[in-house]
Formats: structure tokens, sequence, C-alpha cells
């Protein structure tokens, strides 16, 4: 054999690793560091016209690489986020049930749809607890109301928050809620989640604080509309004090507020569904800005009460105070017709019955969990 | 990998899993392009000509010029000890990058 081309072409291939690597050294060594990350690999693929037929294969790798750890359980993902060397960390979001769009992060996916990298974990830290899990302490009356917490699809996580957005919100109550891309759960979510705070976020006339956010985490619960202010309601603890309801709209921040209540055991089931740690942490950068659209698709219908009654939240006008007093007197009816929803006071537990939860299919294993979690909170 | 970083440098474990991906999608590229050449030609066998012609199509001019040093001296390689030989890889190395 005259010339052995295997040989031949692997010579080739070293070469264009020296290269590569070369480049991305220089790259690396732009951003002072003295490690190679594969953001520099990326970086100089999409810097070289040559290697425009790499960037196929890095996305379909990355794909590859970070969804399997969406379908970890929640608790090992938080272990990941954890472990994680920052920058090099991609929270990949755009496997859901749903599709949603997902912004680009930085430069670096020109040609990604859907990536969405976690940006730099320059030590944000967003502790995602359910709302259920603190329920030894009440919840605390906060000025900042929405948590812009990572958003949870079905296969992970999605972070959704920019720095001013934390910054401003503050990250750190125990009432962040991942916010579940499921539009069903989302809403319920919502409900579960931001009620306490919700309730002082519109007091202190949050939509300002929420609003100022520079394109940042933007929430879209379809149409809740405005601002449905209920009167700020007592600390809520977990299953025992009636919440109040308000619903708050912040620039393009949607978010329904109601009683957590028994809520949590929706919102745990819905984590648990969809393999979500509540405990889990998120690192999120303060430097990054991510124009996250929560689920634009929100849940059209949702099963609150016994008798599927379903709610299309795209018709309930919630344009003033009685609508929303009558929806949840709908949703009350079948499970607790004593309760009243809306006096200036008091706020009235909103029941998600098991039956109702299991009608969704959810865990039951979970639920069972969910349930001594909730039953040790009361 | 290593010796195109200097000596204090270090290399992720995922930039080297992502180069590696690279590469793999490099071969493809270039075989690819160098089997379609062969098919034309139709011919069933690839060549290191071959090979020469599509990386120069693709875009990579500049490893055309060293991988024909490298032929050139692989062939004479058969002849010469080996000696010469890794020391033409050295300096083809050192031209590249």
């Amino acid at each position: 054999m005259r010339f052995d081309t295997p040989s031949f072409l692997t010579k080739a291939c070293e070469i264009f690793v020296q290269e590569l690597s070369f480049r991305a050294w220089m790259c690396a060594n732009s951003h002072q560091r003295k490690i190679i990350l594969d953001s520099d690999i990326i970086e100089v693929v999409a810097s070289m016209e040559s290697y425009s037929f790499l960037n196929h294969a890095l996305h379909t790798d990355r794909h590859k690489h970070h969804f399997d750890p969406l379908l970890m359980p929640a608790k090992k993902l938080h272990h990941k986020f954890k472990n994680k060397p920052s920058t090099s960390h991609l929270i990949p979001s755009s496997q859901h049930l749903k599709p949603q769009p997902i912004p680009e992060f930085g430069g670096y996916f020109p040609c990604v749809s859907i990536s969405s990298p976690l940006p730099p974990t320059d030590g944000c830290h967003i502790p995602l607890t359910l709302p259920c899990l603190p329920a030894e302490e009440a919840y605390p009356l906060l000025p900042t109301t929405i948590t812009h917490a990572p958003i949870v699809t079905s296969m992970g996580f999605i972070m959704n928050n920019s720095s001013s957005n934390i910054a401003t919100l503050g990250v750190t109550t125990p009432l962040q809620l991942p916010t579940i891309a499921d539009p069903n759960i989302l809403n319920t979510c919502c409900i579960g989640t931001i009620a306490s705070t919700s309730s002082y976020c519109v007091g202190y006339g949050n939509p300002s604080s929420a609003s100022s956010q520079d394109g940042g985490a933007e929430i879209h619960y379809p149409h809740i509309p405005t601002s449905l202010q209920f009167p700020p309601a007592s600390p809520v603890v977990n299953n025992s004090v009636s919440t109040s309801i308000s619903i708050i709209e912040l620039n393009h921040i949607q978010s329904e507020v109601a009683h957590i209540g028994n809520a949590v055991h929706l919102h745990s089931d819905a984590n648990a569904a969809y393999a979500i740690d509540p405990e889990a942490t998120i690192n999120a950068s303060d430097d990054q800005h991510q124009h996250g659209n929560l689920v634009a698709e929100v849940i059209p219908t949702i099963n609150v009460s016994g008798d599927n009654k379903n709610i299309n939240w795209d018709e309930v006008d919630m344009a003033d105070d009685s609508l929303l007093i009558n929806f949840w007197e709908n949703v009350m009816m079948n499970e607790d017709p004593a309760t009243s929803l809306a006096t200036a006071s008091t706020v009235d537990l909103v029941v998600f019955p098991h039956d109702m939860l299991k009608h969704k299919g959810f865990h039951h294993e979970v639920l069972d969990d969910i349930d001594s979690t909730a039953a040790h909170a009361i | 990998m290593r010796r195109a970083v200097p000596d204090n440098g270090k290399i992720a474990k995922d930039a080297k899993e992502s180069v590696q991906e690279c590469v793999s999608e490099f071969i493809s590229f270039v075989t690819s392009e160098a089997s379609d050449k062969c098919m034309k030609e139709k011919r069933k066998t690839i060549s290191g000509e071959d090979l020469i012609w599509s990386l120069g199509t693709l875009g990579f001019e500049e490893y055309v010029e060293a991988l024909k040093h490298y032929l050139k001296l692989y062939r004479e390689v058969s002849i010469k000890p080996p000696s010469v030989f890794s020391q033409s890889c050295l300096l083809l190395h050192s031209k590249v990058c």
C-alpha cells in the first residue's frame, strides 16, 4: 500500500484537535482563565467559518449531555447544580411537555434555538422550597413578591431570572416556588406559592418592582388580569389560615395568588410529577438576564373541583373582584361551602381534594410524601 | 490536545468531550466529502489524495499544505528510520500550530 490513508486522516484529526485546542486556549486566555472550558470550544467554533459544520454537532452533544441530567431525580439535579463549574454548567430548558421558546444565552449559541444555558453562577442561589416545607414558620411578610424561581419543566429547570429580578425580588424567601411549565400546575403553583407574599407585593405596589426587572423573568400566566387586590393576609401558615388571593399583574408578569394550603399538595404533586425537587437550589448569576418566557401556554382548564368543573383561565375575566369571588365560590362550592372568598379581612382555604389530585394523575407515592410533609407542617 | 496548550493550562472535562464530538464530526465531514468525490469518479477506495482534496474543499486549506508535507515524509519513512519521521512530524505540528 503506497500510503496509509487512515493514518493520514489520523494526522489530519490531530492537527485539527491541536488547532481547536490552541484557539480555545487563546479564548480562555482572553477571559483570564487558565482552564479551557467547553464554552471556549463553542466560542471558537462559532468564530471560525470553517468550523461551522461543528455547530450542529456541538448543539446535539449539548442536548444529549444536558438533558439527561434533567431526567434524574430532582435531588441529583440539585447536586449537579451545586457541583458543576459555573460557566460550564448549562441548564437546557428546551425539554418540556409543551414546547416553549427559550431565550438564547449570550452569544455562544447563535444557532441554537432552544438551549438556554445557565448563566455563570456567581453566587446568587435561589433556594427552591415548597411552600409546604417551611410550614413550621409563618410566611414572612416580605415586601417582595414574585420570586423568580427557576421554571421547572417536565424535564428540568429553566432558569428564568435576571440579576435585577433577583436583587429586587429577594430570592431567598421560603416561598419561592419553581414555576412549572405545565399550565395546570403553573396556575396552581402560583396560587400556592405566591399567596402570602403576593398579597404584600400588591400592598407594596409590587408591579413596579417586578416590572422594573429589565426583561427579567417573564412569567406569562395567560390572562390573569390585573390587580385584584385583597387585603393582605395575615401570615399564612400552611394548612391553617386562609389566605388572601390577589392577582397581580406585573408588566409581563402575571401571577395569580391564592391560598397555599392544600394547593401545596397540588403544587408538590406537580413538582413530583415532573421530578422536581422543591428543595433544589439553582444558582443564578447576577450578571445574566434571561428573558424567559415562562410557559406561554397556560392550562386552559384546571380541574379544581370534584365535579370536573373546568375553569378556563383564558375565559375567566378577572377584571374585577366580583368575578374572582364568583370563581372561587364555584371552586369552593363542592369542597367547602362554608368558605367564602374575598371578604375584606378573611381568607379562605382553598381545599384541593386528593381526589382531584388523583384525577390529575399525580403520583400517589409522592402525594403520600407531600401529605406527610404537610401533616408535619400543620 | 495538551500539546497545543501551555503547561500551566488545564482542560475541562466538558471541553475534552466537546472536542471529541468535534473531531468525530470532522472525520465524518471530511470522509463523506472524499467519499462523494470517489463515487463521482467511480472509485471504491478513498485515497490520501481524496482526503487532501476534501480538506481543501471544506475550508481547511492550511491543513492541506501541512498534510502534503506529512504525506511526503510518510512515504519517505517507509524508507528512512523512524527518528526522522518523528522529527518531521514535530516540525509539521509547529508549522500548523
